[in-house]
């Protein structure tokens, strides 16, 4: 077995030993089909997983019951008889009298002392007296501090605290502690007898979380919680004892703070000896909770070992396995409580919703009858209450045979943005990091419909419920979570949840040293994956865990550089952010993730006609190999191989074959989707480009350019009403961008000849600040446009004598302001002006021709120019040859334009047979033109009286 | 509190050593771990408590108060104390494996002797009480201290979790600040290791019918 196998034999034995056993099989079968050497090795080890940790108890059993050291024996044996001899001394007090106390029997003996029932003669009661161990008497500085903390619970005064009266010392220097004397039994003997119904173990918890409440109000802290310390009285009330006293224990035996108690009720930094807070009583509380609940505990075995073994790393089984009628939310709240971190678990009762006062005062009965019933009512409500609930989740071991959780079917995920809690600067950018990482991570697994970073960029720090916002970006799960960065370490807390039931699906905490922050990031999208049922093949796990750089301010750069919205269209932010990834290479010549990215930043400028020189192109293929180079395997590095060859090149075979090799490695990859489509387009593959741009919205639904260029699509196949949803939710996502209004205001048009509401989505435009600005060059062309289907010659004349430019141009047509002129004083029959102002934008072209004389744009607006001059052959050649040049094949969408713009020279020069063929196909294609339009539109009016041309309108006529 | 010469000069070496195991060099790890031994020996005589059987494997006092007694006063950051540790952890395994041999030694007369899969499933002392459990829980962390000597051969890494984990009742962060990766690193190992040494030891012990364990007095350190 080599290396690689070595690696990924960790990868898949960490993935299948968190599956159930009973798809393991399946998982192994899958995931190595190519490598059975493997399969066999891991299939192996799986089996012997399970016997494992039995095993290890038993042996740390093993070096526990060495002898501490050859020749200890009699030290040994001396220990034991000790602690026999204790329960059968007669015991000499009964009879007695100690002070003003008078003992009349012994009821009870434990790790506190011995304890009695005496009669108190000086205020005529029965009281209990605990004696303490003589080691606790010992007169030093120690004790004294904790008897000060231990008088400090005597003072409490709360109906489920033991009423302390006094804390004493007899005339032989003996300490004692006199307290009520209640009737009843404890709850120990209470759990002996079996589970307890969950209403009456739901009320004892309540009554002592309520007791700890008051007493961690003051500072104290029990450390001793356990069945044994609660006794219940006759009338249901729940009576804590002995606060304060184990600590007192404590530091008294060993000096050290050694635990003392019972190991079974112990937290995890109890056990381990850690200092500790009210938190660990909460744990204590969960233990007893669980024990009443299911009458086992949740971390047992013999000997101690193994329960200490359990309490640290393992997790209790489930307890609705144990007794199904309790309900997840009681499940959720024990597991709250049990949760191993201290800061995980909850800081007082308030979670087992013990609203209803505990204690003698209010009935026993109604409490609990409304308190289970409201929990029962947690189940199915959407609210407050269940989300705190879902946040308070844990997990649970489960029986052999099944998860706990059935398997998710939507496997679509929304990775909210990670809080950032740190104070430290960076700790933000650390969060954001986090989160991008994690979703380029699941966007690798093929299965998954991860939304990407832009969309969910805007729930940073969200109020919004789980619920809406799962429905705001159509999906059934969420991911959120939160990231505290310490010096130079990191916490990072995460959970799954499942939108609809606001289920936990799965939550961890990790901890580690910041650099290491990407094994972290891994490890979460793994979680998640698996949690989800998603396939990992070895190829993507690989991809998963590889550290894009071990340079952190390197990736530093190259994240705030990907924070430029990746939909964006402006110059100045993505120079800023090509900067940032040239300063990341420096610091990283070899970070295949942070070369990608810049090429496409190269190819983007060039695209824009920002930088169309040559080396800003030779830089885009440059930079883009260099990633290919650095990581063959990179999604990104082909996605940006990809975009080169379509926006650089406009070579859209090698496009899509390189843009094909990057989704396989990252399918869940917005932006590639993106790409895939547009280039679809492009080539006039239509339904190929829908259905890409469908999954780039699925994926990305939160930023406006996926559902702009959705609806632009949807445009061109004649999907109006799609088309005009997509817009408004475009603009909603981004009210300020003008592309949105431009197809908007087309759409009106096409749809239903509505020039009205065209015109209003443009008055809309012109009214947001900048934003009439930004379209200068082109977006006057619209406003005459509208105004010349309206008919309103004079506005629009009036319009262009205030436009500051002299032609209107994208990359689909270049209309110099004098032809638009031209037409307009045709139109309203001054043929003089007209023909001056054709000429003007003839000279205009031409000049223009001799920069560019291939310019396809070029030709058809100087066929168009002719054919107002009346140059009717000329026209023809020209228009003509505009489209031989943009043959359909090099770009279906420019081909569209040149074909309309021929359809039009035909109709002005009276080739209506001619314009009327061009109609026909452009009609029976997807293309941005109508019967409505066709029905306005001026140019077409030679066209009218043509029976030909009134057969097209009936026979496209859009339908009722 | 005066010190002596001696031990501030045992201080500031045991705390020069450790930085350098915080640098990287592994024979600073190597020089520390007798230093360690030798005062961990002697607490754990003195201190029967932790050993005793309803107590744990939890050396959490014991290495706290090793360290004490080695670094002196010097205030060392969390991961140092986290390496030192890991550190104490080796010596764990060395002071126990040697508790061990002396054990088996004394119980069966400090011959050559056979290990067999019965000795290993009766570790447990409540599954078999015919035989003598203390020579099979012996022989068990024998077992063990030759597989981890196997694993380590094939992943170091995995070998030094191992000790950390259960020798040096390390948390999973501790564990992944000492050897320097992170905690999900860590639980993956754990876990992977757990199930390799199971396997390892009971094939070694299956296949050949019994491994021959060479039973020596308690080395004399």
């Amino acid at each position: 077995m080599d290396e690689a196998d070595a690696k990924s034999l960790k990868r898949l034995f960490e993935r299948a030993i968190a599956l159930p056993v009973a798809e393991r099989d399946a998982f192994l079968d899958e995931a190595c089909s190519d490598n059975p050497e493997v399969q066999a090795e891991l299939a192996s080890l799986l089996a012997a997983a399970d016997d494992a940790d039995p095993f290890f108890a038993s042996l740390a059993n093993a070096a526990l019951s060495l002898p501490p050291w050859p020749g200890d024996q009699a030290l040994d044996a001396a220990w034991q008889a000790d602690d026999i001899q204790a329960d059968d001394e007669p015991d000499p007090l009964i009879g007695s009298s100690v002070r003003q106390y008078v003992i009349h029997e012994k009821l009870g003996r434990g790790g506190m002392g011995v304890v009695y029932r005496a009669y108190d003669t000086s205020l005529d009661r029965t009281v209990a007296l605990k004696f303490l161990p003589p080691y606790l008497s010992a007169d030093d500085s120690a004790t004294e501090r904790f008897l000060v903390e231990a008088r400090a619970a005597a003072s409490l005064d709360h109906p489920n605290v033991c009423n302390v009266h006094e804390i004493g010392e007899s005339e032989k220097g003996e300490r004692f502690i006199a307290m009520a004397y209640y009737e009843g039994e404890t709850l120990k003997q209470k759990i002996e007898r079996g589970p307890l119904p969950i209403d009456e173990a739901l009320d004892y918890a309540c009554q002592i979380g309520a007791g700890l409440d008051a007493a961690h109000e003051h500072g104290i802290i029990h450390r001793d919680i356990k069945p044994g310390n609660v006794i219940v009285t006759p009338d249901g009330t729940a009576k804590v004892l002995d606060f304060g006293l184990a600590k007192l224990a404590d530091v008294s035996l060993t000096g050290t703070g050694v635990r003392l108690g019972t190991i079974g009720y112990m937290s995890p930094e109890h056990v381990r000896g850690e200092s500790l807070d009210q938190r660990a009583d909460l744990w204590s509380l969960g233990v007893v909770l669980y024990e009443m609940l299911t009458g086992q505990l949740p971390f047992k075995g013999r000997p101690t070992a193994v329960v200490v073994h359990s309490i640290l790393h393992e997790q209790p089984m489930r307890p609705s396995a144990l007794r199904d009628e309790i309900p997840p939310e009681l499940e959720a709240i024990l597991g709250r409580l049990l949760a191993k971190d201290p800061r995980r678990r909850p800081a007082n009762s308030e979670i087992l919703d013990c609203h209803v006062t505990a204690g003698a005062e209010a009935s026993a009965e109604t409490a609990t009858v409304s308190r289970w019933s409201r929990l029962r009512s947690w189940r199915g409500v959407v609210g407050l209450g269940s989300l705190i609930v879902a946040a308070m989740a844990t997990w649970w071991v489960t029986t052999q045979t099944g998860g706990a959780i059935p398997p998710v079917e939507d496997k679509s995920v929304a990775v909210l943005p990670f809080v950032s809690l740190g104070e430290e600067p960076g700790n933000d950018f650390f969060s954001a990091g986090v989160t991008s990482e994690i979703i380029n991570h699941l966007a690798r697994v093929g299965d998954l419909t991860v939304i990407s970073r832009t969309s969910v960029k805007q729930y940073t720090d969200t109020e919004k419920p789980l619920q809406q916002i799962a429905q705001e970006l159509g999906v059934a799960t969420i991911v959120e979570g939160d990231v505290l960065q310490i010096g130079d370490r990191v916490r990072v807390n995460a959970q799954l949840i499942r939108a609809g039931t606001d289920r936990q699906l799965w939550a961890d905490q990790y901890e580690a040293r910041v650099t290491d922050v990407f094994e972290i990031q891994s490890e979460i999208a793994q979680r998640i994956a698996a949690a989800l049922r998603a396939t990992l093949s070895p190829a993507v796990l690989e991809e998963i865990e590889r550290r894009p750089t071990d340079n952190l301010e390197a990736y530093g750069y190259y994240l705030r550089a990907a924070d430029y919205d990746e939909s964006g269209q402006l110059e100045a932010p993505n120079r800023e952010s090509l900067a940032l990834l040239e300063r990341a290479i420096e610091l990283d010549p070899e970070f295949a993730d942070a070369w990608a990215l810049l090429s496409e930043h190269h190819s983007r400028m060039y695209l824009y006609y920002w930088d169309r020189s040559p080396e800003r192109l030779a830089r885009a293929e440059s930079t883009a190999r260099e990633a290919v180079r650095l990581q063959p395997d990179l999604g990104q590095a082909h996605r940006a191989l990809g975009f080169y060859y379509y926006w650089g090149l406009g070579d859209y075979e090698s496009a899509l074959e390189h843009f094909g090799t990057a989704v396989t490695r990252i399918p869940g990859d917005a932006m590639l989707h993106l790409g895939i489509a547009a280039v679809y387009r492009r080539q006039a593959r239509w339904s190929e480009s829908l259905a890409s741009y469908e999954r780039a919205v699925e994926l990305n639904p939160g930023t406006s350019q996926y559902p702009f260029q959705l609806a632009l699509t949807q445009s061109l196949v004649r999907n109006y009403p799609e088309a005009n949803r997509n817009l408004d939710q475009a603009l909603r996502l981004n009210p300020d961008d003008p592309y949105s209004y431009w197809q908007k205001t087309r759409v009106y048009v096409l749809w239903r000849g509505d020039t009205q509401a065209a015109g209003a989505a443009l008055d809309t435009l012109y009214s947001r600040p900048g934003l009439g600005d930004a379209l200068e060059g082109e977006g006057g062309y619209l406003r005459w446009w509208v105004l010349l289907l309206e008919r309103r010659y004079w506005d629009a004349l009036s319009f262009l004598n205030t436009s500051q430019v002299d032609r209107y141009e994208n990359q689909f047509f270049v209309v110099p302001k004098a032809q638009l002129f031209a037409q307009l004083y045709g139109l309203m029959g001054q043929p003089d002006l007209a023909v001056a102002y054709f000429d003007s934008a003839r000279v205009m072209i031409e000049t223009a021709l001799r920069e560019a004389p291939d310019d396809p744009r070029l030709h058809s607006a100087l066929g168009t120019a002719y054919a107002g001059l009346g140059r009717r052959d000329e026209a023809v050649r020209e228009a003509e040859l505009g489209v031989e040049l943009q043959p359909v094949e090099s770009d279906a969408l420019k081909w569209l334009q040149r074909v309309d713009d021929l359809a039009r020279v035909y109709a002005t020069v009276g080739e209506y047979d001619a314009a009327t063929d061009r109609l026909d196909y452009l009609l029976s294609h997807p293309a941005e033109i109508s019967v409505p339009l066709l029905r306005l539109d001026p140019t077409w009016d030679p066209l009218r009286d043509h029976p030909d041309f009134q057969a097209l309108l009936e026979r496209y006529a859009p339908a009722e | 509190m005066a010190k002596s010469g001696l031990n501030d000069s045992r201080a500031s070496t045991v705390t020069r050593l450790l930085a350098e195991v915080r640098e990287g060099n592994h024979s600073a790890f190597d020089e520390l771990v007798p230093l360690v031994y030798e005062e961990l020996k002697g607490l754990a005589h003195a201190q029967r408590d932790v050993w005793h059987g309803d107590e744990t494997l939890d050396t959490t006092a014991l290495t706290h108060e090793a360290y004490l007694k080695l670094a002196g006063r010097a205030q060392l950051d969390w991961e140092s104390r986290a390496h030192f540790r890991s550190i104490a952890a080796r010596a764990m395994r060395q002071i126990l494996i040697d508790y061990a041999r002396a054990k088996h030694t004394q119980k069966r007369g400090g011959e050559r002797v056979r290990m067999s899969l019965d000795d290993l499933e009766i570790a447990d002392p409540h599954a078999a009480p015919e035989h003598d459990p203390a020579v099979a829980q012996a022989a068990a962390l024998i077992a063990l201290d030759a597989s981890l000597e196997r694993l380590k051969g094939r992943d170091a890494r995995q070998s030094r979790i191992v000790e950390c984990r259960f020798f040096g009742g390390m948390t999973i962060e501790e564990t992944a600040a000492a050897i320097g990766v992170a905690t999900v690193t860590v639980e993956r190992d754990w876990a992977m290791a757990k199930a390799w040494l199971y396997r390892d030891i009971r094939e070694s012990l299956a296949d050949k019918g019994g491994v021959e364990l060479w039973m020596k007095p308690t080395p004399n350190r």
